[in-house]
């Protein structure tokens, strides 16, 4: 009977190790292995080169900049997108006429991928016709050429990020305000907290598990980023928009540098771990849970 | 006290209605501009100062974007890719799933331990050996490269089971008592008891799936295979000789299917997102 169903277990779990072996933990110890090789880009023939491509990946000036610009665009989306749609969520919980109508449209943007999303901003950009610079004129200032400017690229695609991300956020923060016990906010309310007390000692405690699974999971989005960079200004003006994940996919499928691409992906590995890590080290202070 | 509690509720409700008047205008001013734009005549959307609402509807724009590249194709890649997807990390999940809650085997904890690890590793450090994998089965350009890589969701397995231990054992004694097989006990108790989770996963996985970027750009070569989110970069580095009405036709009609999807199963939708986000 039990090895019956030890047998049986093998079996159901077969497709799955087989798919998780060939194309995620295979490829990702592979990704580790050549990223300390040399690999030809036509024979593919390899060489140990130790350290070597890490080496050039942190000597060279415009990796440094991809570091850089992946910074500046994680906290051009996580905070605004994290602040906006924290307070569209509890606006939209304080029950406001045409409460459903509302949601949808705050939650739209989640059914449309980063890439449409970007072809939706990419004419409202438009130094000449494009409808922000419309208005900036109408204001009586003048709109740079958003997406070819290195200034103001890199705010645009964020901006467009931001649009996008912000539904998703907002489903999980109408959810954690829906647990949230009326009874708890109507007490204090008797007890006399004004609303900015009941929101920043009531609720806001209250829906930190949610305020950290969010964070947690933008961080990460946002350093992933690819879809809109492509669309939009595809890394450039000068490499302003070019993120560590373009800059991989750039070595890797247009210049062919396959050992120094796999260790750039294991430094975004080894990033993106560090940023979740750290998030949860500082949960540890400011969540609660219960 | 109603009274005066009542006009109050009012009162909020009144300047919370207000307070999301201007971002709800924001957020939809680029879908709005999208359907200006794309019925506009040529020359029209040029016009300075531009006009938001076009002087004549014309739908010419979508005719000569359905007529410049297959959209259809694009969004028949796009739904045979997603729901392959979706349907295989679904079954491979259910069983797996079962498996890890139901059965006793040797090194259970180790597989738990090692799927659940498989969630940690992000896309961008398993796709260069991947590419290679594909391209010596000579298989890049094929809709199983598109699909295979996806087929499994370690998450997909983490929710399932989670949601299958909650099913009661005492349930699946009694069914094997009366002579039920394991596997006709999954499919047929399990299985529609797990419905709400399954729902849930299948349209997370949809979407995720629906809205691949970088992997379906790089194994996909000729535009006969590609899904609508690569489709559309066609637009984007022919903007030179192309209408910007054109642009955004192909951009409202790609976008369409999944935005009245949306609309249509929006609950089913909010709490399969929802419902996924217990994985933090």
């Amino acid at each position: 009977m039990k090895k019956d169903s030890s047998l049986l277990a093998w079996g159901l779990l077969f497709p799955t190790l087989l798919v998780l072996g060939c194309f995620v933990i295979y490829p990702a110890l592979q990704s580790f292995v050549l990223s300390f090789q040399d690999v030809e880009p036509f024979s593919k023939q390899s060489f140990f080169i130790g350290f070597e491509n890490y080496m050039v990946l942190f000597r060279s000036p415009d990796y440094w900049q991809s570091l850089r610009v992946t910074f500046f665009f994680l906290v051009m989306t996580v905070i605004p997108s994290l602040l906006l749609s924290l307070a569209i969520a509890i606006t939209l919980d304080a029950n406001p006429f045409f409460q459903n109508f509302l949601r949808t449209l705050f939650l739209l943007p989640v059914a449309i991928s980063s890439s449409m999303a970007a072809m939706l901003w990419i004419f409202i950009y438009n130094p000449t016709a494009g409808f922000l610079n419309y208005i900036l004129d109408v204001m009586g200032i003048q709109g740079p050429n958003w997406l070819a400017d290195p200034d103001y690229a890199l705010v645009a695609i964020a901006v467009a990020t931001v649009w996008k991300e912000i539904g998703f956020n907002i489903i999980f923060f109408l959810a954690g305000l829906t647990a949230i016990p009326t009874e708890l906010k109507e007490a204090a309310e008797l007890d006399g907290a004004s609303p900015r007390q009941r929101l920043f000692y009531v609720v806001l405690p209250l829906l930190s598990p949610t305020l950290f699974f969010v964070s947690v999971v933008s961080v990460i989005n946002s350093l992933q980023s690819f879809g809109q960079i492509h669309i939009l200004t595809a890394g450039g003006p000068m490499g302003e928009s070019t993120t560590l994940v373009y800059n991989l996919y750039r070595d890797a499928f247009v210049k062919f540098r396959t050992g120094l691409a796999s260790s750039e992906a294991v430094v975004l590995f080894i990033l993106i771990m560090g940023a979740t890590v750290f998030q949860f080290r500082m949960a540890k202070k400011r969540v609660h849970y219960g | 006290m109603d009274k005066l509690t009542l006009t109050r509720q009012n009162k909020n409700r009144i300047v919370a209605t207000l307070i999301l008047l201007v971002p709800a205008a924001i957020q939809c001013f680029p879908l709005l501009y999208l359907l200006c734009v794309s019925s506009k005549k040529g020359g029209e959307v040029i016009q300075y100062p531009p006009r938001l609402l076009p002087e004549q509807l014309t739908l010419i724009n979508y005719q000569e974007a359905l007529s410049s590249a297959p959209l259809l194709r694009f969004l028949l890649n796009s739904a045979l890719v997603a729901t392959s997807i979706t349907f295989l990390q679904v079954f491979t999940s259910v069983l797996a799933a079962y498996a890890l809650s139901r059965l006793e085997f040797k090194g259970q904890r180790w597989v738990m331990a090692l799927i659940v690890g498989t969630m940690m590793i992000p896309g961008e450090v398993t796709i260069i050996p991947n590419y290679f994998t594909l391209a010596s089965w000579n298989w890049l350009n094929t809709y199983p490269a598109l699909i295979l890589p996806f087929s499994v969701s370690g998450f997909g397995i983490f929710l399932l089971y989670q949601f299958f231990k909650t099913i009661p054992k005492e349930l699946e004694e009694a069914a094997m008592l009366e002579g039920c097989s394991r596997l006709r006990f999954l499919f047929q108790f399990m299985v529609p008891l797990s419905l709400p989770a399954i729902t849930a996963f299948a349209i997370y996985s949809f979407v995720g799936a629906w809205n691949q970027y970088l992997w379906p750009l790089i194994v996909t070569q000729s535009t006969e295979m590609q899904t609508a989110q690569i489709g559309i970069g066609m637009f984007r580095s022919q903007n030179e000789s192309m209408s910007w009405g054109v642009i955004m036709a192909a951009t409202a009609m790609l976008i369409s299917p999944t935005v009245l999807l949306f609309i249509a199963t929006q609950k089913q939708f909010v709490r399969g997102i929802t419902m996924s986000g217990i994985k933090g």
